[in-house]
């Protein structure tokens, strides 16, 4: 998987690089301070954005168990955990890989239905709180795609996402 | 009440172990590669695979179910042992402390082609 950077390397081979691919560099470059300040934030901010969801779900009573409710949750905090990092390396596509693509028929059973869709909500909220409105366009699109395997209904259209 | 400190402060909250990115790594140069836990791992052409179960044919005729059989008990016996220490170890329980579910969803991302990815 090249990323960007390595795509400059390899248009660099045999001469300077111009000044359209320098601008172009540039921006790479401070979009990826953008990303790697995003992810310091999710990465120290982890215990206020979940104290905030554990706080709500805490209000409402669910017909799970004790060690359920830790166990769905500790997966909520990979999602996040798994979407920072392909937020960081702009590659959208490991957080398939990597965590979605294993946890979906894990997570997504009927007895973990409403719990899903409420921890799903509550850590949107929570983000909302924490992060600026720039930073959230960076993160929304891989919590989409979680939500779209792990809380959607119809699960027909999320196993073409994922296939 | 949920713990929260505490489950945020494991040590690390597994993902897919099989996940093709992490799972194959090795040395291109040496030609060598090996899965994620450092067992060697070996790569064959479909076309080798095809031609050994021809040659078999060929050379033992109906002995060959017999014999590719035996290969794959002894095969599979190691597999399983393996796969059971590596999963185990990643997700730190045994395979008897595993949801059913999980176990199938680390035997199915264990055999997913990762072919060109």
């Amino acid at each position: 998987m090249p990323s960007k950077f390595e795509d400059f390397l390899q248009a660099a081979e045999d001469h300077y690089l111009q000044p359209t691919e320098i601008n172009d560099f540039k921006q790479q470059m401070s979009a990826l301070e953008d990303r790697l300040a995003l992810y310091e934030v999710l990465r120290e901010q982890e215990l206020t954005i979940f104290q905030v969801v554990v706080d709500q779900l805490q209000k409402q009573r669910f017909s799970n168990t004790q060690a359920e409710l830790e166990k769905v949750l500790t997966h909520w905090i990979a999602v996040l955990r798994y979407s920072a990092m392909a937020m960081l390396l702009n590659q959208p596509e490991l957080l398939e890989s990597q965590l979605l693509g294993w946890l979906v028929d894990i997570l997504h059973r009927d007895e973990f239905a409403s719990l899903n869709r409420r921890i799903s909500e509550l850590l949107q909220q929570s983000l909302v709180s924490v992060l600026n409105a720039e930073q959230m366009t960076l993160i929304a699109p891989l919590l989409q795609k979680a939500n779209t395997a792990l809380v959607s209904e119809d699960r027909s259209r999320e196993l073409a996402v994922l296939g | 009440m949920i713990a929260l400190e505490e489950l945020i402060n494991r040590e690390s909250i597994p993902g897919n172990f099989f996940a093709p990115e992490v799972y194959v790594q090795g040395d291109m140069e040496l030609g060598l590669i090996e899965n994620r836990a450092g067992a060697r791992l070996i790569a064959l052409p479909d076309t080798l695979l095809r031609s050994l179960y021809t040659s078999l044919e060929n050379e033992v005729g109906p002995a060959a179910d017999l014999v590719l059989r035996q290969c794959g008990r002894w095969w599979g016996k190691n597999f399983y042992r393996r796969f059971t220490t590596e999963v185990s170890e990643y997700y730190g329980k045994s395979l008897a402390e595993m949801e059913m579910v999980e176990f199938i969803q680390s035997l199915k991302e264990c055999w997913k082609p990762t072919v060109g990815a």
